[in-house]
């Protein structure tokens, strides 16, 4: 923005504003920082709110499942994409595996093994779950879509060992596990397009019911599936986990989504006033006039 | 046709049962056993094996019995199949095929295994398969089952193809001859691609062009491809230098291909240089760090964002912006579209990446291909608008002729 | 010659792919799963490709001394140091990987992900204007909607008050509604326009009619 361009100060407050409008972007840095950093560092907690229908759905779905019955998590985000989809996890594969569900693991993105180790084996330590009886994490294949299609037909033919190198025939967890129809539910944590493959192959071609976890910014892309049905539910970022892990009552250190969203509303409150002082400061300098 | 038998697998079992059930030969094999297909699979890879329960099932001490499915196609040794439980009198056997040639032959055996530490000590001993016996009933075939050649239920998504490709198809043809004169709506994002090639021959800078963060089998990638292959001739006609930096090694492979194709077509293959085309890392953000930095330390005059984004969007516009460059994007992920109308001078919003390569190259074949879209376009807008009124006149005259019709048009979509 | 073998194995091949779609039985489900079997092994091969290309960029700007070439040691270095600790000392939890990977890739993941919240507020300030009236009902929709996403935040703004408590308790479901309904008929507009365009762009590459990915200058089939 030239400041030949800015309307000579007559008086004193339109300089002001127009000052404010071509303030450094570096104090809005700042200004994100310490709205992040405060709410964390003080352990502020402020209340949730009731949970969104799409969250409470997942819940129900996986509440209503039979001890032995197989929930597939598909762990397909990276280190990235943790802060929003890792509470998720955590929360959910701690209902399936409480409600003694068998949950296996699998990712299409090679960086969602080590985080899917992460999440089942905290959560089976926890539980006392028993890895290859109670849960198993299948790792990582390449081929995106293709694994997906594959897996209607034969997990063992896609996954013939674990991420550890077991053999997957062998395992107690997979006794009757063959394919989509032996599992009550896919549930693909993502933040990437993947979510469109699982819904496009494994509920459209196999009619695997899926459910989605995925980070707040992909929501829109994913709400029309859930208003035709391809998914049964949908844990939306850092709000949905928060909203899951008081579904299951979990509070504390045991629920990160929780401590996260308390940083999370201060930061868009924040984004929220630098858009009104923003549009207050546009009109009052009288940019809209000159043609901004 | 050969009578029941006894069949011992393995040396450790030959011992077990001489010890245990050498008195169990012929009696208990499974009767009347019959495979027939399975109508809901549409693969024809399944049949259903049903049969009676022997009259007798000899008792052996410590074994367990069980009934196992077993398949040989005609004239080859016969394949394992599942195992069910004593009580069971039918089970599925999957994994076959429907070849017309060399049909199956089923049987089913009772099966005996030793006590389930034995079959641990025998595993640990004889390596991973556990020794077990069987006694086979008389064989059953030849049979084969039967596969499906069309998914009724897809009918109606079958039809619409077909009418929207041969929309597209019939007015290409049509309209071809005269494809001049068609009017394209201008896009200012395309009609700065030459500006931009410009800018940087004269500014003796390079362009940085991201063809997204999906994969080859993306149609953004694909669409991507077409406009850096228009790109690449600009960019060798005035010998400026374009840096493509790639997240996916198959997109890396096939974009050397067409800037060197490119390159080649302009009459300069020698100022090709596939060095500035690499492989740079599939992790997103390690991805978004790489490219940020060539922009930062290379401030090249142009950046091209084409193709699918996520997150990234805004990191690479926004940095891309700092540095000066003139930047134009395309994308058809709607969720990143106003991070790149906030930080970018142009953005092609949608199928305006689909149309980028007719618009560039002006083809007639291309340009008649966009009015065929539009047509189909149009054709789709008459079928929401006749649903939306038939599901809205289902929802209130719940019954009659025409509210069937009306709630039967629209299941027809659904379905 | 060298234009019409690719031109017909993408024509056969695109052809197959879709009639198989609509064909259930074995012998074409087989060709497809054998087809993605296929993909998956060019994928594999072409990672080989790719990982040469950026060694051979990188030892090349090394060899000749280009503008910040120390930085291509350390892309070499930590390329072959991940290789060798992951292949010779495995990659499960507890392993040096595992380290590497859990306290050197996520945070700078995470980092370079979080530039995002910053180069939001900034942009949002920048650009974010009132300046029409649908650019007004824009950003009151992305004010309800953001509210909606953090309800608590209004507790922070209205305080312990009835307001507060009221617009806690049902700015969610306003946001919802945002996003389940006008979000929705928006985005189903210009699904219409990407699927056909994709339906379009699909068309073309499998009959021919565009070839500037092969070298053909743009369209043919003339």
């Amino acid at each position: 923005m030239n400041v030949e361009e800015r309307p000579v100060g007559w008086w004193r407050a339109e300089s002001i504003w127009t000052r404010l409008l071509s303030l450094d972007r570096r104090w809005i840095f700042l200004g994100i920082a310490l709205a992040v950093l405060i709410p964390i560092i003080t352990g502020l907690t402020l209340p949730l709110g009731k949970p969104a229908p799409p969250t409470v759905a997942v819940y129900d779905y996986i509440d209503a499942l039979q001890p032995g019955d197989v929930v597939m998590f598909a762990v397909d985000y990276g280190p990235s994409s943790m802060p929003e989809l890792h509470p998720q996890a955590l929360a959910m594969v701690r209902h399936a595996l409480e409600k003694h569900l068998r949950v296996l693991s699998v990712s299409l993105n090679v960086q969602g093994t080590a985080l899917a180790n992460d999440v089942l084996q905290t959560v089976g330590e926890e539980l006392g779950a028993v890895d290859g009886e109670d849960y198993v994490n299948l790792g990582f294949k390449v081929g995106g879509s293709a694994v997906i299609l594959g897996m209607g037909e034969d997990i063992l033919t896609v996954y013939p060992t674990t991420a550890d190198g077991r053999r997957t025939r062998t395992l107690p967890i997979m006794a009757g596990v063959r394919n989509y129809d032996d599992i009550a539910l896919v549930i693909d944590l993502a933040a990437s397009n993947i979510p469109g493959a699982w819904i496009a192959f494994a509920k459209e071609r196999y009619d695997q019911d899926v459910a989605l976890g995925i980070t707040a910014i992909m929501a829109t892309d994913f709400y029309p599936y859930l208003q035709s049905n391809q998914i049964i539910g949908l844990v939306n970022g850092l709000k949905g986990a928060a909203e899951y892990e008081a579904l299951v009552g979990l509070e504390g250190e045991q629920a990160p989504g929780m401590l996260g969203m308390s940083a999370q509303s201060i930061a868009h409150l924040l984004i929220i006033v630098l858009v009104i002082v923003g549009n207050i400061a546009y009109f009052a300098s009288g940019r809209q006039r000159v043609g901004h | 046709m050969s009578g029941p038998s006894v069949r011992t697998i393995g040396p450790a079992l030959a011992l077990l049962l001489a010890a245990t059930c050498a008195h169990a030969a012929l009696p208990g094999a499974p009767l009347n056993v019959r495979a027939e297909d399975v109508e809901e699979d549409d693969r024809g890879t399944q049949l259903l094996v049903s049969w009676q329960a022997p009259e007798e099932i000899p008792d052996v001490p410590a074994a367990s019995a069980s009934y196992q499915i077993r398949c040989a196609r005609l004239g080859m040794p016969a394949e394992p199949g599942p195992v069910v439980p004593i009580g069971e009198t039918q089970s599925r056997l999957d994994g076959l095929k429907p070849w017309p040639w060399r049909p199956y032959e089923i049987t089913v055996a009772t099966r005996y295994d030793p006590p389930q530490a034995m079959i641990l000590a025998l595993n640990t001993v004889f390596g991973a398969e556990a020794p077990y016996a069987l006694i086979e009933s008389r064989p059953c075939g030849p049979v084969q089952p039967v596969g499906e050649w069309f998914r009724y239920d897809y009918t109606n998504i079958l039809v619409l193809v077909i009418v929207i490709s041969s929309i597209v198809l019939l007015t290409i043809y049509t309209v071809r001859g005269r494809a001049e004169e068609i009017y394209i709506r201008p896009i200012a994002g395309l009609e700065a691609v030459n500006d931009a090639v410009g800018r940087a021959t004269e500014m003796g800078k390079p362009m940085v062009y991201v063809s997204g963060l999906s994969g080859i089998g993306d149609i953004a990638t694909i669409a991507s491809m077409l406009i850096l292959g228009h790109l690449s001739r600009r960019a060798a006609a005035y010998e400026t230098d374009i840096i493509v930096p790639c997240n996916d090694p198959m997109v890396m492979v096939a974009e050397r291909e067409i800037v060197r194709q490119a390159y080649s077509e302009a009459g300069k293959p020698d100022a090709y240089r596939p060095e500035n085309i690499w492989f740079v890392t599939d992790s997103q953000f390690g991805y978004v760090a790489a490219v940020d930095g060539i922009m930062v330390r290379e401030r090249p005059a142009a950046c091209f964002y084409m193709g699918y984004f996520f997150a990234e969007a805004l990191i690479l516009a926004e940095t891309g912006n700092q540095t000066g460059a003139i930047q134009i994007a395309g994308t058809d992920a709607d969720t990143q579209l106003p991070f790149f109308i906030t930080a970018c001078d142009y953005t092609l919003m949608g199928e305006e990446l689909y149309a980028a390569s007719a618009y560039l190259s002006r083809q007639p074949l291309l340009v008649a291909q966009l009015r065929g879209q539009d047509v189909a376009k149009a054709i789709i807008a008459a079928i929401l608008i006749v649903g939306v009124a038939a599901a809205t006149y289902a929802a209130i005259f719940e019954s009659g002729w025409l509210a069937e019709k009306a709630a039967g048009f629209v299941a027809w979509f659904v379905a | 010659m060298r234009l019409q073998i690719p031109l017909a194995i993408t024509f056969l091949i695109g052809l197959f792919m879709a009639v198989q779609f609509f064909v259930p039985h074995e012998v074409f489900q087989y060709s497809f799963e054998s087809l993605l079997a296929w993909v998956r092994i060019v994928g594999a091969f072409a990672l080989v490709l790719g990982i040469g290309s950026l060694l051979r960029t990188h030892w090349d700007k090394i060899r000749r001394r280009r503008r910040d070439w120390p930085y291509s040691i350390v892309t070499i270095v930590s390329f072959l140091a991940m290789c060798v600790i992951g292949i010779g000392f495995g990659h499960e939890p507890g392993t040096v990987f595992y380290w590497v990977f859990e306290n050197i890739q996520v945070p700078l993941d995470a980092t370079m992900f979080s530039l995002l919240a910053f180069f939001i507020a900034s942009a949002a300030f920048r650009t974010f204007r009132a300046r029409s009236t649908e650019a007004t009902l824009l950003l009151v929709a992305a004010v309800v909607v953001m509210l909606g996403r953090v309800p608590s935040a209004l507790i922070v703004s209205f305080g312990d008050t009835a307001v507060g408590h009221y617009l806690h308790a049902n700015m969610p479901d306003v946001s919802e509604w945002i996003m389940n309904f006008p979000t929705v008929a928006g985005k189903r507009g210009i699904i219409f326009g990407v699927a056909l365009g994709a339906i379009a762009t699909a068309l073309r590459v499998i009959l021919g009619i565009e070839r500037s990915h092969l070298g053909g200058g743009g369209g043919g089939g003339q």
